[in-house]
């Protein structure tokens, strides 16, 4: 396999991941109305759930790794593991957080929860092995396919894309129609929504779980990819890196989250790989950051919609038509879903 | 003896330090409309955001059809039937005026999971699509159906927040002040949506400041001052009533017209 060939199917492999943290996102942040800045823990915890399960009991790898579990499952037990325990740490967030806290507070919570789950998982406390994190996972179809070759490369990309098309599906569909309207209703006016009947809790948890069990997948298929999962992965930037993303492309609109994943999450970390040998690697990472955050503060002045804003629910949207009264099947996912999506006027 | 679909019994509330409630007990018949008046301050729309669940920590019993809803969320009292309007209108802003009502027609609100994912509600969504215009052409809101609320005037703001309530088939309507900063060519739209809401059956209370409306609209009249009420009864024996002049209607020597004489609608 040519370097190159090995390069282009990484990138490709990260960046549907990378789509789907998005939509899984934009599904709490753009259409819930809520700002989780812990989003990536919820990766972290399909991530660690899933080695837990695959890798073998402690010590494993160098003799002195200190874990809980290690079931030694294979592939697909370990990673329907991890995404288990992604969804019940999202539900148990959900059902702690939301009958108390709301908005700013709600912000703050969370960002005091990923800060001290980090403190927690990454000390010497005997849970997921502190620094050094864990590694060792063996990769998908190990028994007929080699990890390193180039059928393995080209069939995890399929893989990914397909269940990224699942979860495109998955959130068009939960968006569209009348449970799409009262969510955005409710995150528009949580009060006006409440007095026509629209019980908010119950809107904002399903976006809620459901996008922590979309970002936990993702954290599945990252370490399912890369084997390995440290605390390094899950720091408090990257949420920042896929709230700038949903901005950028269009918050409010799965093509935008998307667009915008594509355009910061793979388009800038890998574009400035690119850039000639004038800096060094220190330099670059934080060049990175210096560059998402300028372009996010010049969207959030210029353009706060983002590049794919969302659009009204107008009377033609809601007429029907003859592809609307069609049976639509689960393979409708180029299309943009069912519009029934609001406007931000440019302001 | 009318059934008291909805009251209030004893009912004290306070912001902070001030006491806007100091023990007030209304309550409104089966198909009644009742004006609640009074001046600034008097505390008319705490009552109504004590009635409707929208604040909490006040002392006193809610009532709704004699079920003490005093603790119930505000979703859960507006799932009863128990609707309301605010005093600046809460319309959804960056959604389409057609959005916001399609919200309200037939329990668009309480769609369930299974339906969505499923499709099943297409047809129910037809439905309210249905009713929607025909309460938009009743109004004349048609050009502005696919407007986002935010681009509304005042007037028509009211207009579709009372269209919003009238496609919810509410059992009582608490109205906050629906008459404030509309045009006069608006207000009568806003009467006929009125009308229609007492024709169907609704039990209303209005708090308002238009004295014309809440006499040409409102069976009985309760006036509030500094937290209680100081009268009621029909328009006609409160304005008669001193205290009610004083504090309200201007006084002795400056008395206000009557409503009923010289200008038109």
């Amino acid at each position: 396999m040519s370097p190159i060939f090995f390069y282009v199917s990484t990138l490709l492999v990260y960046a549907t991941i990378n789509a789907m943290q998005a939509l899984g996102f934009n599904l709490q942040f753009g259409y819930g109305g809520v700002i989780n800045l812990a989003f990536i823990v919820s990766v972290a915890v399909g991530a660690y759930g899933t080695l837990v399960a695959g890798i073998p009991s402690a010590p494993h790898q160098l003799g002195v790794e200190t874990y809980i579990g290690g079931f030694n499952w294979a592939f697909p037990w370990d990673a329907l593991f991890g995404l288990a325990m992604a969804i019940l740490f999202s539900a148990l967030l959900a059902v702690l957080v939301f009958y108390r806290l709301h908005g700013d507070y709600l912000a703050v919570a969370m960002i005091i929860l990923a800060s001290g789950l980090l403190v927690l998982v990454g000390n010497d406390t005997g849970l997921l092995n502190g620094q050094n994190g864990l590694a060792g996972l063996n990769s998908p179809w190990k028994s007929f396919l080699d990890s390193n070759g180039a059928t393995y490369q080209v069939a995890f990309f399929i893989f990914c894309s397909f269940l990224l098309l699942l979860t495109w599906v998955l959130v068009a569909r939960m968006t569209r129609g009348p449970f799409g309207r009262t969510l955005k209703a409710v995150r528009e006016d949580v009060v006006a929504a409440a007095s026509l009947g629209a019980n908010p809790v119950r809107y904002k948890m399903w976006a809620f779980i459901v996008g922590g069990a979309i970002g936990g997948m993702s954290g599945v298929l990252l370490v399912l990819y890369d084997g390995a999962w440290n605390i390094g992965a899950w720091q408090l930037g990257e949420t920042l890196v896929l709230l700038a993303a949903v901005i950028v492309g269009g918050r409010g609109r799965h093509s935008g989250a998307v667009l915008g994943s594509l355009l910061l999450m793979t388009g800038i970390v890998q574009g400035t790989k690119f850039l000639p040998n004038w800096f060094n690697a220190s330099v670059l990472a934080s060049l990175q950051t210096i560059l998402v955050g300028v372009i996010v503060l010049a969207f959030m002045w210029l353009r706060p919609q983002g590049l794919l804003p969302e659009k009204l629910e107008t009377l033609r949207s809601l007429s029907p038509s003859k592809r609307r009264t069609s049976r639509r099947r689960a393979s409708a996912v180029n299309d943009e879903p069912t519009p029934v999506t609001v406007a931000v006027p440019v302001q | 003896m009318q059934q008291i679909v909805v009251e209030a019994r004893s009912l004290q509330h306070s912001y902070g330090g001030v006491q806007a409630v100091r023990g007030m007990d209304i309550g409104v018949g089966q198909g009644e409309m009742i004006g609640l008046i009074g001046p600034n301050g008097a505390g008319k729309s705490t009552v109504i955001e004590c009635i409707s669940g929208c604040v909490r920590g006040f002392s006193g019993q809610i009532l709704l059809y004699g079920v003490d809803i005093s603790k119930w969320s505000t979703f859960k009292i507006a799932r009863a039937g128990l609707l309301r309007t605010f005093q600046t209108p809460r319309l959804f802003r960056r959604m389409s005026v057609l959005s916001n009502l399609m919200l309200a027609a037939e329990q668009g609100t309480v769609e369930g999971m299974g339906s969505t994912l499923l499709g099943k509600w297409r047809r129910r969504d037809a439905e309210r699509l249905s009713q929607c215009l025909d309460v938009l052409d009743r109004f004349g809101l048609r050009a502005i159906a696919d407007n986002a609320a935010s681009d509304l005037s005042g007037g028509q703001e009211r207009l579709v927040e009372l269209c919003r309530i009238l496609l919810s088939k509410p059992k009582v309507v608490l109205l906050d002040e629906p008459f404030a900063g509309v045009s006069p060519e608006n207000r009568h739209r806003l009467a006929e949506a009125i009308g229609e809401l007492r024709a169907s059956g609704s039990t209303l209370l209005m708090v308002e400041h238009r004295l014309e409306w809440v006499e040409r609209l409102c069976d009985r009249v309760v006036v509030m001052a500094q937290g209680r009420e100081i009268a009621a009864g029909a328009m006609d024996e409160i304005r008669a009533n001193e205290e009610v002049v004083l504090s309200y209607l201007g006084t002795k020597s400056h008395p206000l017209p009557s409503t009923t004489e010289g200008k038109g609608a």
